[in-house]
């Protein structure tokens, strides 16, 4: 459980002119599990992969990939030898067929995993004679998964992966993920699919505006993440907010009689201050992912906004 | 495995030049009986007509002939087209195709991605500009004549080594220019404006202005047409051209180097 | 034997598993002595987190439902705490059948139906979590 991170970043920038595209990322990606990375479009999600493999070069702070430094060039050929990445945009060579982008790759890593190579290949049930010029987009998509996955590295770095497969063939990546990690190896993936997400990471990372949001083990946030809706007898009394003013209590919503609150910690605590604010009823359920996103994406923009 | 995708990528451009350098060069020594046939019976028919400067010695000396119209003109013309064509692609050219990702992703440094792809592009353009010092002698020595290697070689290497700015010129073109056909576009139409200007003064019946002599690559990589020891070779001029396509050579890699993708 | 967890539902998913296998134990679907897939396997299946699985399989064996031996995999305790008779779920289950038909037949839909049961869950068992057991002090 002490093995170091294997991704960390420490105040990580990426200015574009007066646009400011990641702001102050502090990552610590665990090895050996599989960790999700989420935002909305434009979040940063994309910048901040592509610093981690040398393409773009950070304007502040500091990261490191398996230990190797993202901004020293030598460094970052280090980290490509032992990452597996594929990246947002999963067009490749089309002037190549798959065996002779296949055959490419391999020739650049000695690890490289035949008998993940075979698997996917039945799997994916990809021609490999044909040119990629003539693949549709998920075929393309799976391609280049494989070219990723079949690199034997010891962190794979995936950008959407799931983006443009059938459900069949995301579930079938899902799987393969699952047993990747089970033998060892680290993933660390965007998605927009959080319920993929929810599946099969074990941490998670909520990214909004190029800032860091949430980062925690997704099974502890089912355990502390929860809605509390209040029913008042009268009215929401005119004091909840400072009632409530408590830590864990990340965003109070009130309508009519009711009141909605969401609770990122210390729940008991939150039931026992809304009793003692006189709710008549008092009901605690446990929350998904996705709305664990969209509230804390809420909250986030709502305090920009006061700031 | 590098080299193999660069010649992937470049092999339909380097076969297109050796249609057009070959069509060209045996177009010319095949044509040659036809067409001093043909200024023969102009000079009885038509002793009126005004004589262009190299028509007395092309129709008497036939590597002069091939000299005119090869490494002087069309060949010439053939072969910068060729250079423009083989300078475009690489990594921001792959950004716009969308593949950038996945050539950055490999564990090779971006200094030997373009040094790979800048020596298979630049060595299909040496082949190409040899490439008729060979047809030269050999459709020669088909149609009964005979043309020297020597003479074919000397001009091939002067037309390359003051040729190659053309190629650091789309080769940086290519890395600036995040755009898929503005590069082709802003190479070809850079020489054939030059080619075009200087045409102006060809005939050298007007003298060229100081630019247009130092601008006159056309002039550079034809040189003189008797190359027959070191001291016909321009050499001031070819090193000039050399040093020049270094330089863009260099900016090219500088900011590749740098830049984000 | 094992279903696909609800990973939306915001239980956590160790929860959810070591849930399905006391259910399994209280049908009889697994038996004393009986061999659980392994964490892989299960993982694959699932397809889980294999660390997840893992967890499930540690806390249970930390409830004595479990004992995990090294390098053979996981086995039904011998005596497990949980061996609830098989007969008293077979009472149970019609009448818990029975209320949600019958709130089904007045119209609740699904969603409302889980909020009243798990309201009343957390009312019973605490609040920290709707399934299983009351949240650990941490």
């Amino acid at each position: 459980m002490n093995t170091p991170p294997v991704i960390a970043t420490r105040g990580l920038a990426k200015r574009y002119g007066s646009f400011a595209a990641v702001t102050d990322m502090n990552l610590s990606v665990p090895s050996g599990t599989i960790s999700g990375f989420l935002g909305p479009n434009g979040a940063g999600k994309s910048t901040t992969i592509r610093m981690l493999l040398g393409m773009v070069r950070p304007s502040g702070g500091t990261a490191t990939v398996l230990g190797f430094r993202v901004d020293d060039p030598r460094e970052s050929l280090e980290i490509r030898r032992r990452v597996g990445y594929a990246g947002e945009d999963k067009r490749l060579y089309d002037y190549m067929t798959a065996a002779q982008i296949i055959r490419f790759t391999r020739s650049f890593f000695p690890g490289w995993r035949l008998d993940l190579e075979r698997r996917l290949l039945s799997d994916f049930r990809l021609p490999l004679d044909r040119r990629i010029k003539k693949f549709s987009k998920g075929m393309r998509t799976q391609l280049a998964l494989l070219l990723a996955i079949c690199r034997g590295g010891e962190l794979l770095i995936l950008d959407e992966p799931t983006e443009g497969l059938d459900p069949i063939m995301a579930e079938r990546l899902l799987e393969v993920l699952v047993g990747l990690a089970a033998d060892g190896t680290a993933i660390f993936f965007s998605s927009h699919q959080i319920a993929e997400v929810e599946q099969i990471a074990e941490h998670v990372f909520i990214i909004d505006g190029g800032r860091l949001l949430v980062d925690g083990s997704l099974e502890s946030m089912r355990e502390e993440y929860r809605r509390v809706d209040l029913v008042f007898d009268t009215a929401v009394p005119d004091d909840i907010r400072t009632g409530l003013a408590v830590p864990g209590v990340e965003r109070v919503s009130v309508s009519g009689r009711t009141a909605r609150l969401f609770v990122s910690r210390n729940v008991d605590h939150v039931v026992h201050r809304s009793r003692a604010l006189h709710a008549t009823a008092v009901d605690v359920l446990p929350i998904g992912l996705k709305d664990i996103f969209l509230e804390s994406l809420k909250t986030a923009r709502r305090t920009d906004a006061l700031v | 495995m590098l080299w193999y995708k660069a010649w992937l990528e470049t092999r339909s451009r380097f076969l297109l030049g050796v249609v057009l350098v070959g069509a060209v060069t045996l177009f010319f020594v095949a044509a040659h009986p036809f067409m001093i046939r043909q200024w023969q019976s102009d000079l009885v028919l038509h002793p009126d007509w005004p004589e262009p400067h190299w028509f007395r010695r092309a129709l008497a000396d036939y590597p002069y002939f091939l000299w005119h119209f090869l490494f002087a003109e069309l060949l010439q013309n053939a072969w910068v087209l060729s250079a423009v064509l083989l300078g475009l692609g690489g990594i921001a050219q792959e950004a716009v195709q969308g593949t950038a990702g996945f050539t950055l992703s490999l564990p090779v440094s971006r200094r030997r991605l373009l040094a790979v792809r800048t020596v298979v592009a630049g060595a299909e353009l040496v082949v190409l500009g040899f490439l008729p010092a060979f047809l030269l002698p050999l459709g020669s020595a088909l149609a009964g004549r005979t043309y020297p290697l020597g003479s074919g070689l000397a001009h091939s290497a002067l037309m390359v080594g003051g040729g190659l700015g053309f190629f650091g010129l789309t080769v940086l073109l290519a890395s600036v220019l995040r755009d898929e056909h503005t590069p082709m576009l802003i190479g070809v139409s850079a020489a054939a404006l030059l080619y075009f200007v200087l045409q102006t003064y060809a005939d050298d019946a007007v003298r060229a202005p100081l630019w247009a002599r130092i601008l006159d690559l056309p002039g550079l990589m034809a040189g003189p047409p008797d190359l027959a020891s070191p001291g016909d070779v321009p050499w001031a001029g070819l090193l000039l051209s050399l040093a020049a396509a270094t330089l863009l050579l260099g900016a090219s890699f500088h900011l590749t180097l740098t830049r984000d993708y | 034997m094992f279903t696909r967890p609800a990973p939306g539902s915001g239980v956590p998913i160790y929860l959810q598993l070591m849930q399905q296998v006391r259910h399994a134990l209280e049908t009889g679907a697994l038996r004393a002595g009986d061999q659980l897939p392994g964490i892989r396997v299960l993982a694959e299946a699932l397809v889980i987190n294999a660390n997840t699985v893992a967890k499930a399989y540690r806390e249970l064996e930390h409830e004595g439902v479990l004992e995990l031996r090294h390098g053979a995999g996981a086995f039904v305790a011998e005596s497990t705490p949980h061996a609830v008779n098989t007969s008293l779920v077979a009472i149970v289950q019609p009448a818990v059948r029975e209320l949600i038909d019958e709130l089904a037949s007045r119209g609740f839909a699904e969603a409302e139906i889980r909020r009243l049961v798990e309201a009343e869950l957390a009312r019973r068992f605490g609040v920290g979590t709707s399934l299983s057991r009351p949240t650990r002090n941490r």
